[in-house]
């Protein structure tokens, strides 16, 4: 088989991050006009919220998290795992990257909403 | 097997357990499930190099075995499992024809397998697609610790070149 150079490695490792990097700022940036958020646990919807009616926060309680509602945003106000991670994530506005509680199995996601008017509190 | 290579078997898994349980320890910057520095890859790469894929591979088993005994936690066996598996197939693969000097890029491959694949346990797990927007996160750190392991290992070879471990 042909060798590759290191100098070839390098090159394309560094563009691969560099395309990761600019994902990334895009995913992050990107508007969205319609923000219904969807909280699974276990793999189960359990609540549907539009999040640009929200006009002051509130919080939902799951059984191991708790969850911070906001105006267009969504974040992991607090859980009981270990690590700690859902809620360092911080907010999400757009549909691009979910706040996920892997050892909580609970996932809060937006989703381009097909039109149906999003019910606070719903359960399904 | 001679007695020199088991002992050294012996001598790299105990190593690489004793990494993968401090390693345990540290808390990870990124936000983002699965991303861990990997140092017990260093072992894996080490061993390839040093013995063959073969004993590199018992190694591995036996590090992902204990170290998820000595955790305690099945899950963390489900990970590492998923994880080393696919990183190892890559280290099988790339290794054949990458050179000495490129064990470096060797590690990041196998960073970045090792990472697809959690993501792709996590996803199972929790029964959603929407990990994979994880991916761009999890491929810069598996390119820089992939790196920073691989090139670790390059050296450890280097230097073990004119010893007997060689």
């Amino acid at each position: 088989m042909r060798k590759i150079s290191n100098r070839a490695l390098i090159i394309i490792f560094l563009g691969l991050l560099a395309v990761s990097a600019v994902w990334i700022l895009i995913a992050a940036n990107i508007e969205q006009d319609e923000l219904t958020a969807e909280i699974y646990v276990d793999g189960r919807l359990m609540y549907t919220l539009d999040l640009s009616k929200v006009t002051e926060e509130y919080t939902i309680e799951l059984p191991h998290n708790t969850v911070l509602v906001g105006e267009g945003e969504i974040s992991m106000l607090s859980a009981d795992c270990p690590d700690q991670l859902c809620v360092r994530q911080g907010v999400i506005r757009n549909g691009i990257q979910p706040i996920i509680c892997l050892p909580n199995r609970v996932e809060i996601r937006i989703v381009k909403d097909s039109g149906i008017d999003a019910v606070t509190g719903g359960r399904s | 097997m001679s007695i020199k290579r088991i002992a050294t078997i012996a001598a790299l898994t105990a190593i690489a357990l004793t990494i993968f349980m401090l390693e345990a320890q540290i808390p990870v910057i990124i936000a983002v499930p699965g991303v861990k520095l990997g140092l017990s890859n260093i072992v894996t790469l080490i061993a390839v190099y040093i013995l063959s894929k073969r004993d590199a591979g018992i190694i591995l088993a036996l590090r992902i075995m204990l170290g998820s005994i000595f955790a305690g936690n099945s899950m963390i066996f489900l990970y590492s499992a998923a994880g080393g598996l696919l990183s190892f197939a890559s280290v099988c693969l790339t290794s054949s024809f990458l050179r000495e000097k490129q064990i470096w890029a060797v590690g990041v491959l196998s960073a970045i397998a090792h990472n697809a694949a959690q993501i792709a346990v996590a996803a199972l797990v929790m029964d959603s697609l929407a990990l994979f927007w994880y991916l761009p996160w999890l491929i810069i750190a598996a390119i820089i610790t992939g790196a920073f392991t691989g090139l670790s290992a390059q050296f450890a070879v280097k230097s073990l070149k004119n010893t007997r471990l060689r």
